[in-house]
């Protein structure tokens, strides 16, 4: 377990080490105890990495670990497969490489849904990561060892990746924030591409600061901060609008937007059907490409198939129409949704925290809407290319997180930071959400 | 059976099938050409989540059609991805 003392934030770290407090061999020895030790509680890590901790760089003693989709030094992932292979013409992939150039240590990868094609983090042929909130709750996918690496302190922030939820369902089942980035707002070089048309990096991580210490160093593209001192913020009832999702839970996202939305709009819902539904047609139909063979050859698992089968079989003008309205249907998302709004609040949760019981495949107690609930509010932001922060706002009558999605425009991305550093400070504190499993020892 | 379904294709791209003609023939054509094995539920459950996309399928056309101006409907807009990826 993490001691008592030790820093919630990159900022807390770096500065015990410029002070002296702690040394970097120490920094390096608590870090590397409690992530072998929380991996083994966990079921969360995948491969160890032995990255030594240098100093004289920015992030000298910090830690992370990201999904196992990313190549590695000569390593392939293992995509949620398996747990990867030696490959010498394997490079390390853009994102986590600018990281560890910044000093960053990467002291694993983590478990992953397979073939980042799931909203749980269930697997077939590896273990399944647990909930470091309660054992019993699912862990969202397809990011799930990222999202349960940083609620449970085993890092600092970890890189996953959003096809249709796959950042901000995780961080939301954790109780942890999730920044999908606009789409190609990240190098995507060495990552492994599942439905290259709706791909994102995202970051997942327990303070705003250090999403965005992480976002702004892998941002590949420049960034743009609305320029009003206050940020024009409305909230999209979508409880009422879709007649979807609990009472309770619309309580706590209601009465948190009440304090931070201007006001609450509505008239979504003809754009997120129609995106949504492109971006179903886009993912499946991808899926079929980038994962025939392996369908064919009956290696992929369930959720790959079922997806690809729709893909293989839909005819060819729904994902021409699909791809070929895009450009037009994100110009019609700014002029409609943001000619006088920086941030959409919205809802990403519908339900309570499902447990592994309801969502899990083959589970006792299956339930089919509460697994659809979880990503229902998601694909339709990667068909538009929007980024989309996940942040818990409130609790729910269990006490367990509830969460919202922020959205901006394409490449506001700080817009974003910025309010959930406000919302961050007010709820948790300017430390950020505590870790899951708590200290036990002082440093 | 692929000549049929550029057959099929063009015909609805002329407007000699209506959408719902000319989905049934196509998901028909393709999931009896399907190199894969599949169960009886499988097949079933396919269908319905066909069924499903067809019905919102429609609804996405008709909001793309009041939505979107004629002009950036007509020409394919942006590309895909997935040729190239990064």
């Amino acid at each position: 377990m993490l001691p008592s003392g030790f820093p919630n934030t990159m900022d807390g770290l770096l500065a015990m080490l410029a002070s002296g407090e702690m040394s970097l061999q120490q920094a390096a020895d608590i870090q590397r105890q409690h992530f072998r030790a929380a991996a083994v509680e966990l079921d969360s890590v995948i491969r160890f990495m032995d990255e030594p901790f240098v100093q004289g760089l920015p992030f000298s003693g910090v830690a992370v670990a990201h999904k196992d989709i990313f190549e590695q030094d000569g390593y392939r992932p293992g995509l949620g497969r398996d747990r990867g292979h030696a490959d010498a013409s394997a490079v390390i992939a853009r994102a986590p490489a600018v990281l560890r150039a910044q000093g960053m240590v990467q002291l694993g990868t983590v478990a992953m849904a397979e073939d980042a094609c799931s909203a749980t983090g269930f697997t077939r042929r590896l273990p399944t990561p647990k909930n470091p909130l309660r054992k019993d709750l699912a862990v969202g996918g397809s990011s799930s060892g990222s999202a349960v690496a940083v609620a449970s302190g085993m890092v600092f922030a970890s890189l996953g990746t959003d096809t249709a939820g796959s950042v901000r369902i995780p961080a939301m089942t954790c109780g942890v924030m999730g920044l999908k980035t606009t789409h190609l707002m990240v190098d995507r070089t060495g990552m492994e591409l599942i439905s290259p048309s709706l791909d994102s990096i995202g970051v997942l991580a327990r303070s705003v600061q250090d999403l965005g210490h992480v976002f702004r160093l892998v941002a590949s593209k420049p960034l743009v901060q609305s320029s009003p001192d206050q940020l024009r913020v409305c909230f999209w009832d979508a409880f009422e609008e879709l007649g979807d999702g609990d009472a309770d839970i619309a309580a706590v996202v209601r009465a948190f937007a009440g304090h931070h939305a201007a006001e609450t709009r509505g008239n979504l819902r003809g754009l997120f059907e129609t995106a949504g539904h492109h971006a179903t047609v886009v993912m499946s139909t991808e899926v079929a490409q980038t994962q025939r063979e392996r369908i064919e050859n009956g290696l992929a698992c369930e959720e790959v198939r079922q997806l690809g089968l729709i893909g293989m079989v839909l005819p060819g003008q729904f994902y021409e129409q699909a791809i070929g309205q895009r450009q037009a249907l994100q110009a019609h998302c700014l002029q409609t949704m943001f000619a006088d709004v920086d941030i959409w609040l919205m809802p990403l949760q519908l339900q309570p925290l499902p447990t592994v019981e309801q969502v899990y495949p083959g589970a006792s107690q299956f339930n089919a809407y509460a697994s659809l609930a979880m990503h229902k509010m998601c694909g339709w932001i990667n068909y538009l290319g929007l980024p989309s922060l996940a942040m818990p706002v409130g609790t729910d009558a269990s006490g367990l997180p509830v969460s919202i999605q922020m959205v901006a425009k394409p490449g506001h991305e700080l817009d974003l930071l910025r309010l959930a550093r406000q919302v961050q400070d007010e709820i948790f504190g300017k430390d950020g959400i505590r870790p899951s499993m708590p200290s036990q020892e002082e440093v | 059976m692929q000549r049929d379904l550029e057959s099929i294709e063009s015909m609805f791209s002329q407007g000699q099938l209506s959408p719902e003609s000319y989905w049934d023939q196509v998901a028909s054509k393709r999931l009896a050409g399907l190199q894969i094995p599949l169960t009886a539920k499988e097949s079933a459950r396919l269908l319905k989540a066909l069924a499903r996309m067809r019905e919102s399928f429609q609804r996405a056309v008709a909001y793309g059609n009041a939505a979107i101006p004629a002009q950036a409907r007509s020409q394919p807009c942006g590309g895909s991805d997935l040729a190239g990826g990064q």
